[in-house]
């Protein structure tokens, strides 16, 4: 299993990311850290609509859909 | 002696069930529908219980006590000022994890007592989750109810657990009954330094989840939300429900008519037995009844049809994936995302959608959604649509066939309205609302089975009721009043002829004359009255001796000029036009400015003048 670190953006649907960083900066983190992506938290790609974007992922039971740019600073380790 | 008399809040994350409560404790209808951000306005209702009166407030969800918007904020400022006796807090037992987390906060938080209720106990059970909702009790401290509010389920214990609270001032204890609430809530904050740990500690002792427990609604899902079929779904969807609109509507509006012209011709038996003067019949009958009969026979149908359809859909939980599918679509025409989701509101009806426009939380982009959405025609425009699209663009005939050509036609015509918001919104972005994007976080719930046959008898009645209001209130007084146009003349000619001739020059170069463009403006208080008030207009020199129905509409038409070009240019001037009155006054509410409200009645009526010259033009060759 690969050690390096991918961010939610490149994985494919179907497969899951264990967080280890996600972004900062704008409002729109606050409001995802309270929808479960933090640091620690396992989350499932889903469907990824047009040209990349939106993405939707299985977080903390609910499904939540964000932008590729946002998906792009969610970083973790893969996991299956 | 007075009554006492207690405030309850409830809170909760979106979606949860909060507004499907209150209804059920006041007898409120508010709408309830399944997805975040359906409740944008406090409501307040009251309930009484053994001998005490509750008045129940129903706050909008929010995901934490941080706000990010300024209806979250009223909420977390209601909850932090404690100004209720007893707050609860609605969780969903199908997410238990995230809710638990915002329980947690506010139990630690809150200066009022607490219950928890936990709702959609029954979805859960279903998926497979199952909850020790004592466990979790003992564990928060606070009483757990659990409930399914949709089918009445736990309410009567939440409604006894609110009494406790707000009897005896503070939360009460549910483990054992001699100890203080206080000694149980400080134990289970002393195991967990946060509420996040604490909301894990309960997920690992109190819930278990079987295995794949959302499974089917991810398996629609990836149909639904494919690249492949996303959209087409989306189109057949829409088609579907305008072919059931277009045929479910057809009877009953036959039934009305006959209904009506019966009534006419008795109507008028009694009023000449009465010895009623000639003038004053003629203003009762061919204004006020005619106007009247014809909102309620050809209007009311299709709106009576098409909003529970819609209504359904949305209690299903579709409406997230439509935003979903289009959000790319929206991001390219500079408008936020969660605009697709005020579109599908403003079909139902354009005053709606622009309240619900706050779902948006930057104000530029709520501004442009707000803007743009009397482009989408609202169910008031639906039937003149249809009633046009029958009689001039389509073949003639009854059949279920003829019925899906004219939703296919309607279904085209409706398409290009989103193309035109879509691009009016690109406008705007590029010119008076220039501005970065805001970010788009939006959440699928899970597929909630509608309970169809309340949804369609309350959405039926309610529909009908509001249309029949509406028809006495605006309808009626406006057939009188161009009733009295029409039959006060000043300097040899009508009232209505010299405002029609006015019109004409201007109107004639959009492809419309006079006599529309006048019902146009003078249909300005609600939409379904435009083709009645085009309709008297030109039968004000004839006397009412038709049944309002499709063949002498055509024959009327036909006998005034109308061509098929002329349909087409009125099916797109009544698409894109000014707001109705409600739809201004609400616009000017939500902005709380003279200007936007103005622009939003300028640009559609440009961009309607600009589509229909062009049609004319195209046309003159």
């Amino acid at each position: 299993m690969e050690k390096e670190e991918k961010t939610l953006g490149e994985i494919l649907p179907g497969e899951s990311l264990n967080i280890s960083a996600v972004g900062t900066g704008s409002p729109v983190w606050r409001r995802l850290g309270e929808l479960g992506f933090t640091k620690g938290a396992t989350v499932d790609k889903l469907y990824v609509g047009f040209g990349g974007s939106p993405i939707a992922v299985r977080v903390s039971g609910a499904v939540i859909a964000v932008r590729r740019e946002d998906a792009n600073k969610i970083k973790g380790r893969q996991t299956f | 002696m007075s009554e006492p008399v207690y405030n309850v809040a409830l809170t909760g994350n979106p979606n949860v069930g909060k507004s499907t409560i209150f209804n059920s404790f006041t007898g409120m209808h508010q709408h309830t529908g399944n997805w975040t951000g359906k409740t944008v306005e406090n409501a307040k209702g009251e309930y009484r219980f053994h001998g005490a009166s509750y008045t129940i407030i129903d706050l909008p969800g929010t995901y934490s006590l941080n706000p990010s918007s300024a209806e979250e904020e009223a909420a977390c400022g209601y909850i932090q000022k404690g100004l209720c006796d007893v707050l609860v807090i609605v969780l969903d037992a199908v997410c238990p994890e995230r809710n638990l987390r915002f329980a947690a906060e506010l139990i630690s938080r809150s200066k009022a007592p607490v219950i928890v209720c936990l709702n959609l106990i029954d979805e859960a059970e279903k998926k497979g989750i199952f909850i020790d909702d004592r466990k979790m009790s003992e564990m928060l401290g606070t009483p757990v109810v659990t409930a399914a509010a949709r089918s009445g389920r736990g309410l009567d214990e939440l409604k006894t657990q609110i009494e406790r609270a707000a009897k005896a001032g503070k939360t009460p204890c549910s483990v054992c009954s001699h100890c203080s609430s206080e000694c149980c809530r400080s134990a289970a904050l002393r195991k967990a330094s946060n509420p996040g740990e604490l909301a894990a500690g309960i997920m690992k002792e109190c819930v278990k989840k079987g295995e794949g427990s959302d499974e089917f609604d991810r398996r629609v899902d990836r149909v639904i939300l494919s690249k492949a079929f996303g959209i087409p779904i989306m189109l057949l969807l829409m088609l579907l429900i305008f072919w059931i609109t277009i045929v479910g509507a057809n009877y009953p509006s036959q039934l009305l008519s006959r209904f009506f012209s019966w009534l006419g011709v008795k109507l008028r038996l009694l009023l000449d037995n009465a010895g009623c003067p000639g003038g004053l019949e003629s203003a009762l009958i061919d204004g006020v009844y005619t106007t009247l009969s014809w909102v309620v026979a050809v209007m009311l149908p299709p709106m009576a049809i098409f909003f529970p359809l819609f209504t359904l859909l949305e209690d299903l939980g579709y409406l997230p994936r439509v935003a979903f599918n289009l959000d790319t679509c929206f991001r390219c025409a500079g408008a936020h995302g969660k605009q697709s989701l005020t579109t599908a509101m403003g079909f139902g009806c354009n005053a709606c959608a622009v309240t619900g426009c706050r779902i948006i939380d930057s104000k530029r982009e709520r501004l442009i959604a707000i803007l743009t959405n009397s482009l989408i025609p609202c169910n008031g425009r639906f039937p003149m649509i249809i009633a046009l699209i029958s009689v001039f663009l389509c073949p003639a005939g009854g059949g279920a066939l003829s019925a899906l050509i004219r939703a296919a036609v309607l279904t085209l015509f409706i398409v290009l309205s989103v193309l035109v918001s879509l691009a009016a919104s690109k406008l705007l972005s590029k010119t008076v609302l220039r501005g970065v994007g805001s970010s788009f976080v939006l959440e699928l719930p899970p597929y909630r089975r509608p309970q169809i046959g309340r949804v369609i008898v309350r959405s039926l009645f309610d529909r009908t009721v509001f249309v029949l209001l509406r028809a006495v209130a605006v309808a009626a007084p406006a057939g009188l009043v161009i009733w009295l146009l029409a039959n006060v003349s000043v300097g040899g000619s009508p009232l209505i002829e010299h405002f029609t001739s006015f019109l004409d020059p201007f109107a004639v170069l959009i492809g419309l004359d006079g006599a529309i463009l006048a019902a146009f403006i003078l249909g300005f208080p609600a939409n379904e009255i435009v083709l009645p008030i085009a309709l008297m207009i030109y039968l004000s020199q004839q006397t009412l001796s038709e049944v309002p129905d499709l063949a002498s509409l055509s024959a009327l038409l036909s006998l005034h000029g109308w061509t098929s070009v002329t349909a087409v240019c009125v099916i797109v001037f009544s698409m894109f036009h000014f707001p109705c009155s409600t739809t201004c006054l609400t616009i000017y509410k939500e902005t709380k400015s003279l200007r936007w409200t103005a622009l939003s009645m300028v640009l559609p009526f440009l961009i309607g003048c600009v589509l229909c010259a062009v049609i004319t033009f195209i046309n003159s060759f």
